[in-house]
């Protein structure tokens, strides 16, 4: 078993094939061997390491994704179809969605963080940019060269 | 000293920070930029404007997708169909906004694609190719859609790509993947400017259609993914082309064979030794009549590495034909031997044969019927469907329907497969189905109601819940009114909202999504998609006393 600690200070005790589908712990207990010494983890709180402990518990008996596997999803078809319980996952609110992905990034759990940024492309899909910066809460601070080039760039891309 | 920061970039820090995604870094919102598929529907409708459409958003999000040069480094040319038709371009953009693209593509490697042109103004088409081909030493991709390109703009393209190459001997070369399709039958001057290209080429990924594979040995090695389509007639092949061809394929990864013809069928001599394809994952055969393209691959193929398999049979035969039943037995001897197979795809399979080969492959997970719209292009008939055997697959845990094509599953069909669903969950030893997945014409829905339609919905809505994504804009009033009366009580929701209401306990079925994946939106993309109305459900069950949920 693995202790991990979070940035509040709050302990989870976790199977090491759960906590290995993170590449950085992984690494870590490769380095230090066998040892009871918790490991801590400053950029994630409890909230959140328990979502991403929740992802690696469901996926912990698939085989790692090599970087053959990786190179390969992006030259091949890609999708953003996220699979079904994946897809159940993920649905929380924005907060926590942009927080498992910074987790998922800190971490090192690369199909995790894959999950999310297909989440929020999914998000962005099919909408027009002030749907999406009201989604996101964006303020348009472009400056009024920037809106005549971009009105320009849109009306190419439109006409073609 | 201490820098003086500008008032506005202050602020404009600070209004990042009330946005959440804003506190993504860099890298990360580059992913999600990244992460629009790449799918050939998507891109022929969508791709190119993605970049456009992130680049538009505030200012942070500029300057990282203009400093992104994969988003940009899809070239289109193509006549853009809308749900009145055909939209003429405005051509003076078409530069334009290739320019733009070539310009922020920076190095990366280029997906070129020459769609509908066939109208486009010679000089214009002049000036385009003469643009993408001042960075040939960037394209990975090249797809050129003859279906909708004079010849002369064929070669025009190949020929200047050679050229280039000529001209620029030292300049190393990054085109891997071809995608050639023609429409005239023979054209000799053309099959020399492919294999011209083959040979100076390092392509990977070939796609050929109407065009005869008479392929240079040193391009067939090193192919890693193959399609040949729509080679009948005087561009047909012989048999001992394709086993030639299969021998020395040894790195293939993909092969699809859609429509190719054999004009001899007879082999020199006795094929002792087996074609080993030790890296194959995938193989899709689709066929008019039988042929003994499959046949020979059937009895000499081996692929121990195999793992989705498709045989999609555009005319259902006599069943007692001798050709048919022979080539069947063949399919199914090849699948029994095949454990790798984790996926199989059909249509038109005649039910005995469909039975036998879901018994040769217990260790199956995934099942699909039906085809994909471009392979849908060259059908005569019909498929029909029925759910399969119940007690085949054990392990089969998702299962695709994709009955796009109007007519093919109707309340009948749905009733049907009501039952399958019902039956196989309550059979002991058998992995629950995790994910149904059916695509089919939404006019069904719009028919009166009567009884059965009735008892299947309420089936479905005291069971299920739908759950409504990606409805468009535009959708009209009828068509949303038919899909809530179908669902009892549920009304559309905003894309990516979700609620749930689970059934009754001795039921697995909990959730129902419905996806609207047509709409406005994809009447853009694809012709045959035209006036179609898609519907995805998507049936998430209950395993036992605990919801995978």
């Amino acid at each position: 078993m693995v202790n991990l600690v979070t940035s509040d200070n709050e302990s989870f005790t976790v199977e090491k094939a759960v906590a290995s589908r993170s590449v950085l712990i992984k690494n870590m207990l490769e380095d230090v061997g066998e040892s009871d010494q918790p490991i801590p983890l400053p950029n994630v709180t409890a909230s959140v390491l328990k979502k991403v402990l929740e992802y690696c518990d469901h996926h912990k008996n698939e085989p790692m994704p090599t970087s053959e596997d990786l190179a390969a999803e992006d030259t091949r078809k890609r999708t953003t179809d996220i699979g079904e319980w994946d897809q159940k996952f993920i649905q929380v609110d924005q907060e926590m969605l942009f927080e498992i992905i910074l987790a998922a990034n800190y971490l090192d759990i690369k199909p995790l963080l894959d999950v999310g940024c297909k989440t929020v492309a999914n998000m962005i899909k099919g909408k027009t940019p002030e749907e999406i910066r009201k989604l996101f809460n964006i303020v348009n601070d472009f400056t009024p060269e920037e809106e005549a080039q971009i009105k320009k760039e849109n009306e190419w891309a439109e006409d073609r | 000293m201490m820098v003086q920061v500008p008032a506005f970039i202050t602020a404009r820090q600070r209004r990042y920070q009330a946005a959440p995604i804003n506190r993504l870094p860099d890298e990360i919102l580059i992913q999600i930029f990244s992460s629009f598929p790449l799918l050939p529907e998507d891109i022929l409708g969508h791709r190119t404007s993605y970049a456009v459409l992130v680049s538009g958003i505030c200012h942070r999000w500029r300057q990282l997708a203009t400093q992104t040069g994969s988003l940009w480094s899809t070239i289109e040319f193509n006549r853009h169909i809308t749900t009145e038709g055909y939209r003429l371009p405005n051509y003076d953009g078409i530069l334009d906004v290739a320019r733009l693209y070539l310009r922020r593509s920076n190095d990366c490697g280029l997906r070129i694609i020459f769609g509908n042109i066939r109208h486009m103004p010679r000089e214009l088409f002049t000036a385009a190719v003469d643009l993408v081909l001042s960075a040939f030493s960037r394209w990975e991709v090249l797809e050129i859609h003859g279906l909708y390109c004079q010849e002369y703009q064929i070669q025009r393209v190949l020929s200047g790509f050679l050229d280039c190459c000529v001209r620029n001997p030292s300049q190393s070369l990054r085109l891997r993947s071809f995608h050639l399709e023609c429409v005239n039958q023979e054209i000799a001057e053309l099959e020399t400017i492919v294999l011209r290209v083959l040979a100076i080429a390092p392509i990977r990924s070939l796609t050929l259609r109407s065009i005869k594979p008479n392929l240079p040995l040193s391009a067939v090695q090193s192919l890693t993914h193959l399609s040949l389509q729509r080679c009948m007639d005087t561009i047909s092949i012989t048999l001992m082309d394709l086993d030639t061809l299969l021998r020395q394929c040894t790195r293939l990864r993909s092969i699809k064979f859609e429509h190719v013809g054999i004009h001899d069928g007879s082999l020199p001599g006795i094929m002792s030794a087996k074609i080993t394809l030790p890296h194959l994952e995938e193989m899709v055969l689709v066929q008019a009549v039988p042929n003994p393209i499959q046949t020979h691959i059937y009895q000499n193929v081996v692929a121990p590495s195999l793992q989705s398999f498709a045989m999609l049979v555009a005319e259902t035969c006599a069943s007692s034909d001798e050709a048919q039943e022979l080539e069947y037995d063949a399919m199914v001897s090849f699948l029994s031997t095949t454990p790798s197979i984790r996926s199989f795809r059909h249509a038109h399979l005649p039910d005995p044969h469909l039975e036998n080969a879901l018994r040769a492959l217990p260790q199956l997970t995934t099942l699909a019927f039906g085809f994909s719209w471009h392979e849908r292009r060259w059908t005569v008939t019909k498929a029909t469907y029925a759910p399969p055997p119940l007690d085949v697959c054990p392990r089969l845990s998702e299962y695709q329907i994709n009955a796009s094509e109007y007519g093919l599953i109707g309340l009948p069909e749905f009733i049907a497969l009501k039952h399958f669903i019902e039956a196989r969950s309550a059979l002991p030893g058998v992995v629950p189905l995790r994910a149904l997945t059916i695509k089919c014409d939404l006019r069904m829905l719009r028919e009166d109601h009567g009884e059965k339609e009735l008892a299947l919905r309420q089936w479905f809505g005291t069971r299920v819940e739908l759950v409504w994504e990606h409805v468009e804009v535009g959708l009209g009033a009828k068509k949303i009114s038919a899909l809530a009366d179908f669902s009892t009580k549920s009304k559309p929701r905003e894309v990516g909202a979700h609620a749930r209401r689970s059934g009754p306990e001795d039921l697995r079925v909990t959730v129902v999504r419905v996806s609207f994946l047509c709409a406005e939106r994809h009447l853009r993309l694809a012709p045959p998609l035209h006036n179609l109305e898609d519907l995805k459900l998507n049936v998430m069950v209950k395993n036992g006393g605990s919801t995978i949920d």
